[in-house]
């Protein structure tokens, strides 16, 4: 067995393995995915932090005052990042017209999120925050299927939803669509080892003053709602999510976009990573398995896109050398009597993985109830399942050469 | 919540087990070529026995005709090859029966040497009936352009035999794998490099030709004033 084939081995085993924790974390709690503690509801301090969202902060805080949650309770914070068009005229009009919206308008750009979702965690009178992305809508009920959590465990310290694509009318957005159900799903199951690695921007709900203690958003990382988990985890407080708290976000429409996106969310990841590098194999789930889990998505990403490469670039030599000789030698290189297949070892562990990864997507997306015929067509989910997957590696390749040079930004 | 620590564990138990039916599965899928691959290589011994009698005993003490002689010689030569390929194609793929690949390879390349020799006495008792081509190529090269070359270089052959089946006598020959006797003819005629031809004992090829320039150079040598090489 050469070297290659070992690592073949390897990247098998651990797909394997976390097919097996899925099912094995699954089975038990079927029947409970969708439950949340019923919570009463408690004065939230919703903060959204914005920066050139003239067209969608209107309608984002319309979503959030026809929240279904007394009124009296919710206050909504606009933190304005210095925005160049006209989002600051637009809120102000909301808040001249509503009590409990404020708008602070921040005296420099911080060129991040983290900013001035602080100054609005700052700024907020009530003990629940949930801060929320400007171009983000969660379901009416989302809030109080959310507060339950908090109000039944003092070392939660914050709280997630599904967060869901709003819209899927590009292909871009029909394949992001796709892969924001399986994440769900999984987040889900991860949720019941108490392996919650991130509150996604969209919307998230926490407990003030664990964020006061903690320190905080960290300005200068790109995903600070991964970064916050990981230190509320190092501080011994835990997050959850409620599957049923549905909140859709606007996913980006070209690849340009996308590409950009999950670029900065890997510099971000790896930013976090190098971090808490020092709690790596520390008795806890941040040490013993977040840490590690993405430091292995990292490494195999890597490592599998050198390996990909380096036999992607042999084939085509031996292909441009034998036509090559063929030419000089009048012969044609392709008769169908060389074309054998004899499967091998090898094969039929990928295979096996593959079919196995494409059942697991299609549970997930049948589980989540997400089976929307206009998104989900054979051609989406095998381009899904195949060729959308198989660019993670060049993300995480450009997004490691970004982060060495210290070109990055939101 | 499910205990995290024994979420964890079991599932790498479970893993292990699910990895070692997969392995186990797969070497009783390759224990079948394993098998077919001893009775080659048990079966390869009695022909190279076989081969080692007629050679030394029977080829000079028993009157058989020329053309009895030499249509032994052109059938065991097709034998050895169909029974290498079937081989190949078995394993071709295979994980687990590289090293017996490996010895299979060389014997069957000393049946061919042998075989060659006794075309050497053939033609000698009987005159110069058919041609011989001795085909050195490199087993398993890693190297991309060699294993290109000898990929159309194996073409070209085959197009060869195939049209002059009756009158070549085509040899191919591992020369890297470290064989005395191949080692030998490869000084004798200065192979340096692989992929090489050595026709009718007389003429070294190592560039790519197309397959008439070679059968001119094999069935018209005399016409030929030099070799027509059309380098890549």
């Amino acid at each position: 067995m050469n070297f290659v084939d070992f690592i073949f081995f390897f990247y098998t085993f651990i797909g394997l393995y976390m097919l097996v924790l899925m099912i094995i974390v699954y089975f038990p709690h079927r029947k409970e995915m969708f439950f949340y503690h019923e919570g009463k509801p408690e004065p939230v301090s919703i903060v959204m932090p914005c920066y050139n969202e003239g067209e969608n902060i209107g309608k984002a805080i319309d979503n959030l005052l026809n929240l279904n949650y007394p009124k009296d309770m919710l206050e909504i914070i606009i933190v304005d990042d210095c925005s160049k068009d006209n989002s600051v005229e637009i809120v102000k009009t909301y808040a001249e017209k509503y009590e409990n919206v404020r708008l602070i308008v921040n005296k420099k750009n911080s060129g991040g999120a983290a900013e001035p979702t602080n100054i609005g965690i700052k700024a907020a009178k009530f003990d629940y925050i949930a801060v929320a992305d400007a171009d983000s809508y969660p379901e009416k009920d989302a809030l109080l299927k959310m507060i339950g959590f908090l109000q039944k465990d003092k070392e939660i310290g914050g709280v997630t939803g599904a967060v869901l694509a709003k819209e899927a009318h590009s292909f871009a957005q029909k394949l992001q669509y796709l892969e924001y159900v399986v994440i769900c799903f999984a987040r889900k199951l991860l949720d019941y080892v108490d392996a919650v690695y991130v509150t996604p921007g969209p919307f998230a709900l926490y407990r003030k003053k664990v964020l006061l203690e903690i320190g905080l958003f960290d300005k200068k990382n790109l995903t600070q709602d991964i970064e916050i988990v990981w230190r509320m985890m190092s501080h011994g407080y835990k997050a959850r999510m409620s599957l049923d708290a549905k909140i859709y976000t606007v996913t980006p429409k070209t690849f340009k976009r996308w590409w950009k996106q999950r670029v900065r969310w890997n510099i971000g990841g790896t930013q976090t990573i190098l971090k808490y590098k020092k709690w790596a194999l520390r008795k806890n789930m941040l040490g013993m398995f977040v840490i590690p889990f993405f430091s292995m998505s990292l490494f195999i990403g890597v490592i599998g896109i050198i390996l990909f490469t380096y036999l992607i670039t042999r084939s085509l030599l031996l292909t441009y050398f034998s036509t090559h000789y063929s030419i000089v030698a009048n012969e044609a290189v392709t008769r169908l009597i060389s074309l054998s297949f004899n499967p091998t070892i090898l094969n039929f562990f990928g295979i096996s993985l593959f079919l196995l990864g494409c059942f697991y997507t299609l549970f997930a997306l049948m589980t989540m109830k997400e089976l929307n015929l206009k998104n989900i067509n054979l051609f989406n989910l095998i381009f899904f399942l195949t060729l959308y997957l198989m660019i993670y590696p060049l993300v995480m390749i450009s997004s490691l050469y970004k982060l060495a040079i210290k070109k990055y930004s939101w | 919540m499910v205990n995290s620590k024994n979420a964890f564990w079991q599932a790498l138990i479970v893993t292990i087990f699910v990895f070692a039916a997969g392995l186990i599965l797969g070497f009783y899928i390759e224990l079948s070529n394993v098998n077919k691959s001893d009775f080659l290589i048990r079966s390869s011994e009695v022909d190279f026995l076989d081969q080692q009698i007629k050679t030394s005993q029977l080829s000079g003490r028993l009157n058989l005709s020329c053309e009895s002689a030499k249509q032994n010689l052109f059938d065991f030569a097709d034998e050895i090859y169909a029974e290498a390929l079937e081989f190949e194609e078995n394993s071709a793929q295979s994980k687990l029966t590289e090293e017996q690949r490996k010895i299979l390879h060389k014997r069957y390349d000393l049946l061919r040497v042998n075989l060659w020799l006794e075309s050497l006495e053939l033609r000698d008792r009987c005159g110069e009936d058919f041609h011989t081509v001795l085909y050195f190529f490199d087993y398993s090269s890693k190297d991309v352009e060699v294993k290109s070359k000898q990929t159309v270089f194996s073409l070209i052959l085959m197009d060869l035999k195939g049209k002059n089946s009756e009158k070549i006598l085509l040899l191919p020959i591992a020369a890297n794998l470290d064989l005395g006797s191949v080692n030998m003819i490869k000084e004798s005629y200065n192979i340096i490099q692989s992929p090489s031809l050595i026709i009718d004992e007389s003429l070294v090829l190592d560039e790519i030709t197309t397959l008439e320039d070679l059968e001119e150079q094999i069935f018209n040598p005399e016409e030929v004033k030099k070799i027509i090489i059309l380098k890549p």
